[in-house]
């Protein structure tokens, strides 16, 4: 199976070769980063900032 | 009186609140519920927005003079989702299969009004000309007057016939069809001689236009049976979606079915129909794949699970690559699979079919006796009598109730076997069914479910069960070994979330080697433990035990020291010992073929009941066949029933071949019947149907054989010496045409045929 990786607005665990083929992928700080939904990435695309906040606890 | 309506417009009313339930597309987690409450509960006008992620659903309460419904759209838009349009678009894909469909409707449309229309001026005739008293004119001023409707029927309603014989004739071929065009047009064209003469005679018109009638009712009638019996694939086509949603170059799209093509990512959301084959890869569900294999209960998937196109998409929302499309797919394979067998002839038909090809002279030739013996020794007046008996032989003779009494059969019983997920290949697999007299069954995959599993567990002092299995699962992890994969399994179906092994070493032949959380685990045989310098002694106990149960012992040892032990086996599938005695108890000898060792072969004969002396162990894939012949040779008619891919030969061998649980594969080309599911009872349900539709069979034959060796004698006037019984045309053709009947509606009894 191919590797997971993690939804960081809500914490789910997302096949990243689906997100890429879904267009649920953003770039931040040189890092790509995989989203369950169209919701997650918006918020993150919002403000990246708010889920690198170690205060941050994801919505699921 | 203006007055109290005034005042009540006037007075505005606190404006009412609304509440609208949309179908929100696109979520996928919590997040997205929030998200979308946010934007609604935001938007000027919403009082109250709450979103069900289970249900798709948003459910907002507004005031409809600040906000209206697309307004709520426009802000559920803004946050990143689409409302799904209400109206779901109509089914497309059903078109071709609709209008050849219609066709068929609109041709029983005008069989039926031409069937009515002859019958009704036939009884017309019919009335008048034998009008209790007497009518007051001469009988040939009524035959003038009948001359006009009894050429329309005979020419117009009654073309097809003449149509279709004059086509027979040419390849010199005597069919239904040439029957009826020589009764009717014998008793047509006498009558018209008659009528031309002017003589003072009855004539045949009525009777002629009553069989043209009553022989259209019959064709409609088996017109309509034919669509029933073919409604099995019909249904199983009309199950295909129309569009799949397809995650393709960062997008995500509904397109058109027929464009998936394979490798593609498709989104199956819960409630839809799995669009094509393929492998699911992210998510899970349960599918409910019914449709294919009767069994009712949903299937859990997960990634890595195969799912087929068609099947319901019970519960979770997962993404699936796509791996056969088009033509490929498991549903289309059914469905032509089944078209094949209700179009094929079973063995029987064959023998029918020569009866057919020679009957139909017969009965001409016997017409001819008839007419010849009654011209020569009948009363008088001897040509109307003469006439009228030939025409009767004619028309009484009935190839067609012959004719159906196989097909339609047939078709019911290979049908109604595709509702079940068994598919019959051709008639003469459903007619050797019910012939066989031996079940062998193939072991792995067929009488157990293939996959070893953990079936005992035991720790020594010191370590419980539960962390036996999370360390020995966490070791195994990055294992292939199918007792690896067991181990993990076990864990994964206990919910554990096993820890990241390290140092991992896989000695082949022998276990594997890890780290996890601190301890140094070995997981494998005796010979691992001891080439560690661990003391396997303290094992040795249940390791005997477990393996005396034909499990195959697998051992662990923790931080040096002797753990515990597993035992793994193939186990038996829950419904394959009530197969097994269905069975038996049809009086059928059950045998269980396997390469395995005889200890293991017994142990699992013991818990579905199948007797020692009727085991096969250790036979090599390749000495499968050989076996059966044996069996074959020692006199016994034999079905297999195997997994398919090294059963082949075996299959092949075999009276009857059955793959079990394969539904799209080479298998079944190599056998006779195919299982969809993997449910070893439907391996008596198939036996069963194939009897019931043998029995069906020969109730038809014997109905229309009984039918015509019975009838044609009367026809031909046999009785009249003896009673002066004579049967005249328009009886024999309502007699055939309800032969006709008969026969197709006990064909169709066999849909009432239960599956368990």
């Amino acid at each position: 199976m191919a590797a997971k990786a993690k939804d960081p607005v809500c914490g789910m665990h997302v096949n990243p070769e689906v997100a890429r083929a879904a267009g649920l992928t953003a770039e931040h700080g040189g890092e790509e980063y995989y989203f369950c939904g169209r919701g997650c990435r918006l918020e993150f695309l919002d403000d990246p900032k708010r889920f690198f906040s170690p205060d941050y606890v994801p919505s699921m | 009186m203006s007055t109290p309506l005034a005042t009540a417009q006037m007075t505005d009313p606190p404006a009412p609140m609304i509440e609208l339930s949309l179908p929100v597309v696109g979520m996928t987690c919590a997040s997205c519920v929030t998200r979308i409450e946010r934007f609604l509960n935001r938007s000027d006008g919403v009082d109250e927005a709450v979103v069900n992620l289970a249900t798709e659903r948003a459910t907002v309460r507004f005031d409809p003079a600040r906000i209206d419904r697309a307004g709520i759209v426009g802000a559920i838009e803004a946050a990143g989702y689409e409302v799904a349009p209400q109206a779901v678009a109509a089914n497309e894909a059903g078109v071709e299969d609709d209008t050849e469909e219609r066709a068929r409707a609109a041709d029983r449309r005008v069989l039926l009004r031409d069937a009515l229309a002859s019958t009704a001026i036939g009884l017309a005739m019919m009335v008048v000309a034998l009008w209790p008293g007497g009518v007051p004119w001469p009988m040939e001023r009524i035959n003038v007057w009948m001359l006009a409707p009894a050429t329309i029927v005979q020419f117009v309603y009654g073309r097809r016939f003449m149509v279709a014989a004059a086509k027979g004739l040419r390849h010199g071929d005597l069919t239904m069809d040439t029957l009826v065009s020589m009764g009717t047009l014998a008793a047509y064209g006498y009558s018209l001689g008659i009528t031309l003469a002017g003589a003072d005679m009855e004539t045949y018109f009525d009777s002629a236009a009553v069989i043209i009638g009553l022989v259209l009712l019959g064709r409609w009638l088996e017109a309509r049976a034919k669509g029933q019996a073919a409604g099995a694939v019909k249904a199983l086509l009309k199950l295909r979606p129309t569009t799949a949603r397809v995650l393709r170059d960062g997008t995500e799209a509904d397109v058109p079915i027929d464009q998936v093509r394979v490798g593609d990512l498709v989104r199956v959301r819960p409630g839809e129909r799995v669009p094509v084959d393929g492998v699911l890869i992210d998510g899970s569900s349960a599918i409910d794949e019914s449709m294919l294999t009767g069994e009712s209960m949903p299937v859990d998937k997960r990634p890595g699970d195969d799912v087929v196109g068609a099947t319901l998409n019970a519960s979770g929302s997962f993404v699936m690559r796509a791996e056969r499309v088009g033509r490929d797919t498991t549903l289309s394979q059914i469905a032509r699979l089944v078209e094949q067998a209700q179009g094929s002839k079973a063995p029987i038909q064959r023998v029918v079919d020569v009866v057919t090809a020679r009957f139909v002279p017969a009965v001409v030739a016997i017409a001819v006796a008839a007419f010849a013996g009654w011209m020569l020794l009948g009363p008088e007046p001897r040509l109307p009598a003469a006439l009228g008996a030939a025409i009767a032989v004619l028309i009484i003779a009935c190839p067609c109730a012959m004719g159906l009494a196989t097909p339609t059969a047939i078709m019911v019983g290979t049908g109604k076997g595709a509702e079940a997920g068994i598919l019959v290949r051709d008639g003469a697999a459903l007619e050797n069914a019910q012939r066989v007299t031996a079940v062998v069954l193939d072991k792995t995959g067929t009488i157990t479910r293939g996959a070893p599993e953990v079936v005992t567990a035991r720790s020594l002092e010191g370590t419980s069960d539960d962390q036996l299995l999370i360390l020995a699962a966490a070791a195994e992890q990055g294992s292939e070994h199918p007792l690896a994969e067991a181990i993990v399994r076990r864990a994964a179906q206990s919910g554990i979330v096993l820890p990241v092994a390290g140092e991992f070493a896989a000695i082949p032949g022998d276990g594997v080697r890890a780290l996890v959380d601190g301890h140094s685990l070995l997981v494998g045989n005796e010979r691992l433990l001891a080439e560690a310098g661990v003391d396997a002694e303290p094992l040795a106990g249940p390791a005997a035990e477990v393996a005396e149960a034909a499990q195959t012992p697998v051992l662990v040892a923790i931080d040096g020291r002797a753990a515990g032990v597993f035992g793994i086996a193939d186990t038996v599938k829950p419904e394959s010992a009530e197969a097994i005695r269905r069975l038996q108890s049809a009086g059928l000898e059950v045998w269980m073929l396997t390469g395995d060792r005889v200890a293991v072969a017994r142990a699992i004969g013991a818990q579905v009941g199948i007797p020692p002396e009727r085991i096969l162990a250790e036979v090599r894939p390749a000495d499968k066949a050989a076996k059966i012949a044996e069996l074959q040779a020692a006199g016994a008619t034999v079905a297999m029933v195997g997994d398919g891919i090294n059963d082949a030969p075996a299959l092949a061998q075999a009276d009857l071949g059955v793959a079990i649980g394969t539904g799209a594969d080479v298998a079944v080309e190599a056998s006779d019947i195919t299982l969809v599911g993997d449910d070893l009872r439907s391996v008596p349900t198939a036996i069963r149907l194939s009897r019931a539709t043998m029995r069906t069979i020969r109730q038809n034959l014997g109905w229309a054989f009984g039918y015509n060796a019975l009838l044609i004698p009367v026809a031909a006037g046999a009785l009249y010496p003896l009673t002066g019984w004579l049967l005249s045309p328009a009886l024999a053709a309502g007699a055939m045409a309800l032969s006709s009947v008969s026969v197709v509606s006990n064909s169709l009894r066999l849909r009432r045929f239960r599956a368990t």
